[in-house]
């Protein structure tokens, strides 16, 4: 099916490179990846991210298979706050990662990639009860920066969001029609993600450029979120990956049950055969996903993300490593760069201190 | 400026050869720059370098994707610009002037290549 974003001519008009994503056309970038990076991390910007699946669970049942089919405690979850959460095959594979917020006692809103909605929907279903998708009920508009409390506030004053804790949500009256705001992001900068209902959001989404917000495409949300370690599915996760290998185990939840656990645990106890780690180039160039990483001469990991820290200006890579093997935080690697070595030192992600 | 300058040649890669003097200047066109993003590094090879017409003589890399940059004539490379690879986004904000490659001393002529005509109606096309 053909999704389209109810900003879509908006971005058309503001010129961006659109660029598809899961079956939607979005914003790859405006002006520049690196203009827009660099104003989310000194001042204000807004994204679209509409492509982001929705998919409500409703109901005790609902609320038991969601519970089977996500690593964290999303019946003890508060209403009112959201989690990130895994959803596993039955070896522990990593089928999403998701969001799941809590919105009434038999209510939960997942958020999952967008090429993996289908996905997730069908790991639920598994477990005896099929979600609800509600791709055009929202567009979904990241606001991130250090101003955004204030970029939010003069377009929604009173509402209460910059109140909101990190992970927390709130109802939101959007130009009318109602909404949610979360206390939620990806870019490590303080922010928003606000849903929008599709009738309001092209309203909404010019609001916040009027006070402040500047466009920002999904090339400069990919720097943002490499810069502070975070995994993206299909680099640091995959069905080949488990959590644990890709530094997630903080978002098990061990004492509840669920689809994969028996095989996670048997990770746990093992210890995963991989591990992630950071590098820092100090020579020019860009690492990206596949380049081997290189100790001397020896193969010590390969690079899953890769690409130029803006804020840093140098090029920034996570790789899989044998945990056997791991290089040391300050020890020289080099990563292998179509036959051009770049060397660089292994850090412990995030690249940048927030 | 012209997103097309009529003062020099084009390849179908997206680059531009410009006869000056002796040697021919190198560069990749508006387009080019424009499709790749901004321009974080690039990679030329020394004074000296045999290159061979339509074969790699370098890369430039955006935030998005590298890219090979291929060369439109054999020859010797006379000089590489030194700017670009300190302030790659050169590139980007003038890449028919102070954003050139390389500059090549040819052992044969340009040819295969198209002028500013054939070449904007590659891109109205594409």
């Amino acid at each position: 099916m053909h999704k389209e974003t109810p900003l879509l001519a908006a971005h058309q008009q503001l010129g961006a490179k659109l660029t598809e994503f899961g079956g939607w056309d979005m914003p790859l970038q405006y002006e520049g990846i690196v203009a827009e990076h660099n104003a989310v991390r000194n001042d204000c910007g807004i994204f679209d991210v509409s492509h982001l699946g929705k998919l409500r669970v409703t109901g005790a049942d609902g609320g038991a298979a969601l519970q089977m089919a996500v690593t964290a405690d999303v019946e003890a979850l508060e209403i009112g706050r959201a989690k990130y959460a895994l959803v596993l095959t039955e070896d522990a594979g990593t089928i999403d990662d998701i969001f799941v917020y809590r919105i009434g006692p038999e209510e939960w809103l997942a958020v999952p990639n967008a090429s993996n909605v289908d996905a997730v929907a069908a790991a639920i279903s598994d477990q005896g009860y099929g979600p609800t998708d509600e791709w055009d009920r929202y567009a979904i508009l990241a606001v991130q920066g250090p101003n955004s409390f204030a970029v939010f506030e003069s377009v929604f004053p009173g509402s209460g969001a910059t109140e909101l804790k990190l992970h927390s949500w709130a109802v939101l009256d959007v130009f009318g029609a109602e909404g949610l705001v979360a206390r939620t992001g990806y870019t490590g900068e303080r922010g928003f993600e606000l849903y929008a209902p599709f009738e309001t959001a092209e309203r909404t989404f010019h609001a916040l450029i009027e006070a402040g917000a500047k466009p920002i495409g999904l090339g400069a949300r990919d720097t943002l979120r490499l810069e502070m370690g975070y995994a993206l599915y299909g680099h640091e996760l995959s069905l080949e990956t488990n959590p644990i290998e890709a530094g997630l185990s903080w978002a098990i939840a061990w004492d509840s049950e669920f689809r994969g656990k028996a095989a996670l645990v048997k990770v746990k106890e093992g210890g995963p055969t991989r591990k992630l780690f950071g590098v820092r180039c100090a020579d020019r160039g860009v690492p990206r996903q596949g380049y081997a990483v290189l100790r001397g001469d020896d193969h010590v990991g390969e690079v899953c993300s890769g690409n130029f820290s803006p804020t840093l200006g140098t090029g920034i890579a996570l790789a899989f490593g044998d945990a056997s093997a791991m290089p040391e935080p300050g020890e020289k690697v080099a990563i292998e760069a179509r036959g051009r070595r770049i060397e660089g030192d292994i850090v412990k992600p995030p690249f940048i201190k927030q | 400026m012209s997103e097309v300058p009529d003062d020099r040649q084009y390849s179908k890669e997206h680059e531009w050869a410009k006869e000056d003097g002796s040697r021919i200047l190198v560069g990749i066109t508006h387009f080019a720059q424009d499709q790749l993003g901004d321009v974080v590094f690039v990679g030329l090879p020394d004074a000296g370098t045999e290159v061979e017409a339509g074969k790699p003589l370098g890369e430039v890399e955006s935030t998005k994707s590298v890219s090979d940059i291929y060369s439109p004539v054999s020859g010797k490379v006379g000089e590489k610009n030194a700017a670009v690879e300190a302030t790659p986004e050169l590139v980007n904000r003038d890449p028919y002037g102070d954003g050139w490659l390389v500059s090549i001393e040819p052992s044969g002529s340009l040819e295969g290549l198209m002028d500013s005509a054939a070449y904007q109606k590659l891109l109205d096309e594409s």
